[in-house]
């Protein structure tokens, strides 16, 4: 392969597993609190998608307004999602099965009530910008990519700081390790609940409205987040670092695999690397090796 | 002695109700469809079931046929073939039409047509895949189609003869020489497209010089067309469903790539609206142009009704229903089996999209010719009224 080919395909790859890194993060700080895999983060990603075509089509055509707008959207829809599935089966004492039922009914809900409703038309959002690429020499560098992975960055940076500085952050944190233990010591543990789901859902705002930006919204956009997931497996349930390495891993290994040996046999490569990997860390790229004691 | 009477009474009123649902029920011929009217490719399928609500409103305006009025009984498939074979079992077991119009994804097509064999209600549908009507076809002898399912009937070009055309044109037309292709094998419409056009162009001594696939489900493509890019072929093949065509557009575009887009029947309209303008200087054959004169009628019709210009599959709901409807007049009969031996030798129907013959031997029409379309900026003008390809 010529180098500024190969150049390339890193740079597709690393602006893939951006989206897939957001994901991840998205998806793996439910997991890392209440331990259940939480697929009503598709839902989120398909509402904000769609709300992002119709506040940039019809209210206001801005690159930025609209991103604040859904990203705000998508707190408050994760925030009212645990509010109203989550919590009642957590207050009555549900086994974690039930929390993954209820999240997989809630994807399905909002992707069938999309496919009722907007199914019968394609919703591409308003052009932001007339210039698409940056070009430097031979390479091509996408704009809406490039915010995707920026924008990916700073919210993971913030969130870093967030997790690490504030008493909020430390109350997740603790809540991460064991729910019971902070809850005793005088914790909020609803509150740090509801600010999780509502950092999670901000993260599903910010997927859905750059997916929808990008590629269009139609009502399975949500399963879009599938990579991500399987990039939060990779990187270790619950490590939102190991989530990033993942995604931006698993888009790099896509880029330069697709093109070489097609995508059917990539998706055999990669799920078959998957396995290894797990089968030799078990724990995923950054997660922690620990005995659960009775 | 009370309790007698009243059940007797009783009995002759459930007769009574019950004979008169019977005559009710034979006023109407009805008409099977089932359509994606969700997901997916929905806008298609409501198109279709609008182009068919108005030429059975405009037949029964004229007396219907065999002296009865025509009924519709339309069921939403989803875009699913499970749900294609349910609902397509049940307008034959419960609703017990004669005829059905079936929904056009090939993959649909695909697992309704052997159900369709076994149940003996012909289906008439839009599925280009070669292997719904003709099931032992195979992709490296496409001369020899093999046995035909005698239930099952296409009335447009199959994959092949759609992708032979593009393929045709941009060989004499536009002089091409080498070629890429950017497919997915998950939707068997594209896959057989795809096929069809490596085809032709190795028939005709021209150069595949890329042929890359994707998975369902992926809408990213930039591995794929950073590639191509490389490879800097005359002419790319994009032969797959709306959203796909149009981010693949889109990313060649941003990619920098310069290669001339050779589309599918389905860069049409909303392609133009998805992909804007960077679908510019695509190429692609269609069923119809509205910038044909003989389709104003049928146009200002559409037009006064739903006050919306039709789209493709807005003439094909028209044709196919009109097509059963035809086999039902030539048949006098509202027995399945007559009504398919009807459709089987059916020549020079009249349809918006063109005079149809059928081929008794695969079931699709014979030599139609179809419109090339072009896009200039987000615009989609006609290049070409009724072209047909060079043979090999």
């Amino acid at each position: 392969m010529e180098y500024h080919i190969l150049l390339q395909q890193i740079l597709n790859g690393i602006s893939l597993g951006g989206v897939y890194a957001l994901e991840a993060v998205g998806f793996g700080i439910i997991f890392n609190i209440l331990k259940f895999s939480n697929f009503s983060h598709s839902g989120v990603v398909a509402i904000t998608a769609y709300l992002g075509f119709f506040i940039s089509k019809y209210v206001y055509t801005n690159f930025l307004v609209t991103l604040i707008l859904t990203t705000l959207a998508g707190g408050f829809i994760g925030v009212m999602i645990e509010k109203l599935i989550f919590r009642p089966i957590r207050l009555k004492g549900a086994p974690l099965t039930l929390f993954l039922v209820n999240s997989i009914t809630a994807a399905m809900l909002v992707q069938q009530f999309f496919a009722a409703t907007l199914g019968d038309d394609y919703y591409p959002y308003p052009v932001f910008m007339k210039q698409t690429s940056i070009n430097l020499g031979t390479l091509t560098i996408s704009k809406t990519y490039t915010l995707m992975l920026i924008i990916s960055g700073l919210i993971l940076l913030l969130l870093t700081l967030v997790l690490k500085r504030t008493k909020i952050g430390i109350a997740l944190r603790a809540a991460s390790t064991d729910v019971r233990t902070p809850s005793l010591m005088g914790v909020n543990i609803d509150f740090v609940i509801s600010v999780a789901f509502f950092i999670a859902g901000v993260l599903g705002g910010i997927t859905g409205y750059l997916l929808g930006m990008t590629y269009s919204v139609d009502p399975f956009i949500g399963s879009m987040i599938l990579k991500g997931i399987i990039a939060a497996i990779i990187g270790g349930m619950g490590s939102l670092g190991g989530g990033v390495a993942a995604g931006l891993l698993l888009g790099g290994a896509e880029s330069l695999l697709v093109a070489e040996i097609g995508s059917s046999l990539t998706q055999i490569a990669i799920y078959s690397g998957i396995f290894v990997l797990l089968l030799i860390r078990p724990e995923g790229i950054g997660g922690k090796r620990y005995i659960i004691k009775a | 002695m009370k309790k007698k009477l009243f059940v007797a009474f009783l009995s002759l009123a459930m007769l009574l109700a019950f004979t008169g649902l019977l005559m009710a029920k034979e006023e109407v011929i009805k008409i099977g469809i089932y359509a994606d009217l969700s997901a997916g490719t929905a806008q298609w399928g409501t198109d279709a079931v609008k182009g068919a609500k108005l030429i059975v409103k405009e037949i029964n305006a004229a007396g219907g046929a065999l002296g009865k009025k025509i009924e519709l009984v339309i069921y939403d498939c989803k875009v699913s073939p499970t749900e294609g074979v349910k609902v397509y079992s049940r307008l034959v077991n419960e609703d017990r039409v004669p005829a059905v119009y079936g929904s056009l994804v090939s993959n649909i097509g695909l697992a309704v047509s052997p159900v369709a064999e076994k149940l003996k209600v012909p289906v008439v549908a839009r599925c280009m895949d070669e292997r719904v009507t003709t099931p032992d076809f195979k992709m490296e002898d496409p001369e020899n189609p093999g046995r035909v399912n005698p239930y099952f009937f296409l009335l447009q070009p199959s994959s092949y003869q759609q992708s032979y055309l593009i393929a045709g044109y941009a060989i004499d037309e536009l002089k091409m020489n080498t070629f890429a292709m950017l497919y997915t094998p998950s939707n068997s419409y594209s896959f057989m497209l795809a096929k069809g056009f490596e085809y032709y162009i190795k028939k005709r001594g021209k150069k595949m010089v890329g042929s890359f696939d994707f998975q369902a489900g992926d809408m990213d493509f930039k591995a794929q067309l950073t590639r191509i890019k490389g490879l800097n072929p005359d002419g790319l093949y994009i032969p797959n469903y709306v959203p796909e065509n149009a981010n693949a557009a889109k990313q060649a575009r941003e990619l920098g790539l310069k290669t001339t887009f050779l589309g599918n029947n389905s860069w049409f309209e909303p392609m133009d609206k998805v992909a804007g303008p960077a679908a510019d200087g695509a190429y692609f054959p269609l069923n119809v142009s509205r910038d044909d004169p003989s389709l104003k009628v049928f146009i200002d019709k559409y037009k006064a009704e739903y006050n919306e210009l039709p789209r493709l599959h807005s003439f094909s709901g028209w044709d196919d229903v009109g097509f059963i409807i035809e086999a039902i007049k030539k048949s006098k009969s509202t027995a399945p089996q007559k009504i398919r031996d009807a459709m089987a030798t059916t020549t020079k129907y009249e349809g918006v999209i063109g005079t149809i013959n059928i081929d008794p031997k695969t079931h699709r029409p014979i030599g139609l010719k179809m419109p090339i379309l072009k896009f200039e900026g987000d615009q989609i003008k006609t290049v070409r009224l009724g072209y047909y390809q060079k043979d090999f």
